[in-house]
């Protein structure tokens, strides 16, 4: 009955269909108004060729938690065709203005060009996708009010303002082969400010200060010193009954200067990010992640500078709350920092950057000697590449990235990746 | 690798210096009215060679909206061609008219009125289908008319979207130039009283010279301003992001002199333009750029206004 029905009707809802696309010329991604609406679809898709160089200092020399692939050990190389940093992205959105009230939607998610896990994919193993950006906004000349999943606030402008987020920067083992995305500069100077279920409050610019502050779905801790089989390990969410009755939140104010016109514009940062840890497990005590950073950008005749460093207790590193307790559940110290110049070559608009940073995870009381511990030290990566806009949309990438993780006994791991690709925009 | 004590401090200097200089570089822009990615301006003359403009000049927002209504366009793409149509949409002209008129009154002669508007536009007449399309320019008065260079005629309003936020522009924006002819894919039609800028023997497209006498007869089909509006009084204030009935405010700008007029029923420019000009059309003639004709019916048209 169905089919008869689709039968009937498909030769007629087609025919309205391409009429009205005829008759109306229709532009493709162009911001469209739909009744009070202003509707878009906008995003990217990218795809890299990436050559990966892995060695351990050692062969079976354990770096836990290290990002540059060989941190488990092993010596090996890796040719993928993956997503970089960037997920590829199909976004909508959709806002409107009555009696002064704005209000809009965000709905984003992100299909993966390659397989959904590390390693060797094969027949059948489709692509990965997730689902990050879901919410709703609204507000006026006071301010706007975000309600849903969006991009967390520490962090932000660290990961918005990396030159890899074109590219690819580390790959590390953990997205060798496949995976999402890679990791860019996460873990590697900036904590990721990852996308979370919150309230927030963007203020209205006051003349060029501005401030945002978000109320945020609790976290538990990650163990992932544990996956890598070295000798260290992290209290992970089920060492750690966690109560949550308890909430984040985060900030950031924020001064930015200059505009279309100015020769010279840039913006200065300052963020924090706090979440109560409370458990309910004998012997393990509350305790409280707490971070703080800074941050700023200046571009002027095509050059663009960046300066960012945050530090941490209980925050971990390279995802927040990644390993941040040692074994005994006391919290443990990190800081990052990262710094970048890239200049756009006038006319041509290629774009050619540089940068070096690094993220550092110190031991708990509870972790023993450094000595005997393979819990990462610090990983750091030096970055250059070359970003060339053939049209306003598609941009050519090449890009070299060296990363070195190093352990607290002092065995390394070191990452060569070269990357090659394409970002389309949309 | 830990990043030592000299490394923290040099990044806490860093952070400083950004802190320090960066008020250094605030712009100095004059924000007239803001909302959203839409914007009225003051900024300097683009080319510092530019004779100044008569600027400070009083006049409405009616009398600018009646200018504006009069701006007509057709698309050059074949597919898309369709009768002359309106460059801006009501709502463009009311926010324009009210901004433009604010931004004539606070200018100085070396400062243009920048402006970048979304209005939603009709695929094609009596399509249902709307799109959001950004028209952008400079605008300033001289020699009796109003200017207007277009860098953008509707052409598609996009945002990027880079991991979710969508705060840059697609496309970079463009005010239109005195010295750089913007290319459009429509074609900005010429009426009784708007022609498009002559120079070195041709007309540019993107420049549009209109005079203030042609939208007299459209004034009369507009409702009647409040008696306060009827002068837009020099005032400073701030700029500020508003979904409210605009109410142009100007920062940063103190008219240097008192404001000429466009009347509403004649314009009295000063007598240095009409020397200025008769002296220009006499310079064209002698280098031959236009002809006798053109060169006497010019001179009779700019006596007439004496």
């Amino acid at each position: 009955m169905l089919s008869k029905r689709l039968r009937n009707w498909l030769p007629a809802l087609t025919g309205i269909i391409a009429l009205t696309m005829t008759s109306a010329n229709v532009y493709a991604f162009e911001s469209m108004k739909m009744g009070n609406w202003d509707v878009d679809i906008s995003g990217n898709i990218n795809g890299f060729f990436t050559s990966i160089d892995c060695k351990p200092n050692v062969v079976g020399e354990v770096v836990s938690s290290g990002l540059a692939c060989g941190s488990f050990g092993s010596d090996y190389r890796s040719g993928n065709v993956q997503t970089g940093l960037l997920p590829s992205w199909f976004g909508f959105h959709a806002k409107q203005e009555t009696m002064g009230l704005i209000t809009e939607i965000n709905i984003g998610f992100q299909p993966g060009i390659d397989g959904g896990s590390g390693g060797i994919d094969t027949g059948l193993s489709l692509n990965s996708e997730n689902l990050r950006q879901v919410n709703l906004k609204f507000g006026s000349d006071w301010g706007m009010i975000t309600v849903g999943r969006d991009l967390g606030i520490f962090g932000s402008d660290a990961i918005l303002s990396d030159m890899t987020l074109l590219g690819v920067g580390t790959v590390s083992d953990l997205a060798v082969g496949g995976g999402n995305t890679t990791l860019g500069r996460i873990g590697v100077g900036y904590l990721y400010a990852d996308w979370k279920a919150q309230i927030q409050y963007a203020s209205p610019d006051f003349s060029g200060f501005s401030f945002n502050v978000a109320l945020v779905d609790p976290w538990g801790l990650v163990d992932l010193a544990d996956a890598y089989g070295g000798t260290a390990s992290s209290t992970g969410a089920s060492d750690f009954d966690q109560k949550f009755d308890t909430y984040g939140f985060e900030g950031k104010a924020v001064y930015s200067w200059g505009g279309e016109n100015a020769t010279t514009s840039g913006k200065v940062w300052a963020g924090f990010i706090t979440q109560s840890l409370e458990s309910d497990t004998p012997g393990l005590s509350s305790e409280d992640a707490t971070g703080i950073e800074v941050g700023g950008k200046v571009a002027f005749s095509g050059l663009e500078l960046v300066g960012y460093y945050y530090s941490g207790d209980g925050i971990g590193t390279t995802g927040f709350l990644f390993d941040a307790m040692d074994p005994g559940g006391a919290t443990r110290d990190s800081d990052g920092y990262y710094v970048q110049a890239t200049y756009k070559f006038p006319e041509v608009g290629t774009k050619l950057g540089v940068s070096f940073g690094g993220s550092n995870l110190d031991l708990g009381p509870n972790d023993g000697l450094a000595v005997n511990s393979t819990l990462l030290e610090t990983n750091e990566s030096f970055v250059i590449g070359v970003y060339h806009p053939l049209t306003q949309s598609l941009n050519l990438v090449l890009e070299y990235t060296a990363t070195e993780a190093t352990a607290h006994n002092g065995n390394k791991a070191e990452e060569s990746t070269i990357a090659l690709g394409a970002i389309l925009f949309y | 690798m830990q990043p030592g004590p000299a490394t923290r401090s040099w990044l806490a200097s860093l952070a400083f210096a950004f802190c320090c200089l960066s008020p250094a570089f605030a712009a100095s822009d004059a924000t007239i009215w803001k909302r959203g990615d839409q914007i009225v301006q003051l900024a300097p003359q683009d080319d510092a060679s530019a004779l100044p403009n008569d600027h400070p000049v009083s006049t409405t927002p009616n009398e600018i909206g009646a200018i504006l209504e009069m701006l007509r366009m057709r698309f050059l793409d074949d597919d898309t061609e369709t009768a002359p149509a309106s460059v801006f949409t009501p709502e463009e002209i009311d926010n324009l008219g009210k901004a433009i008129a604010a931004g004539l009154g606070h200018a100085t002669p070396n400062q243009d009125i920048l402006f970048h508007v979304i209005g939603a536009h009709r695929t094609s007449p009596g399509a249902w289908l709307k799109r959001n399309r950004v028209s952008a320019g400079r605008v300033f008065f001289r020699d009796g008319h109003l200017n207007i260079i277009f860098g953008q005629v509707q052409t598609p309003y996009r945002k990027k979207n880079l991991y979710g936020q969508t705060d840059e522009d697609f496309y970079p924006r463009n005010y239109g130039s005195r010295a750089a002819v913007a290319e459009h894919d429509v074609v900005l039609l010429a009426a009784d009283g708007v022609r498009p800028y002559e120079a070195n023997g041709g007309v540019r497209n993107d420049w549009m010279v209109i005079s203030p006498h042609a939208a007299t007869p459209a004034l009369a089909d507009r409702e009647p301003e409040p008696q306060s509006a009827a002068i837009i009084a020099p005032a400073a204030g701030v700029s500020r992001n508003s979904s409210e009935p605009m109410e142009p405010m100007v920062e940063k700008s103190t008219p240097r002199d008192a404001p000429s007029e466009i009347s509403r029923d004649r314009v009295t420019p000063p007598a240095t333009n009409i020397e200025r000009r008769l002296e220009e059309l006499k310079r064209l003639r002698e280098r031959e750029l236009i002809s006798e004709e053109v060169y006497q019916a010019r001179m009779k048209e700019i006596l007439q206004e004496l």
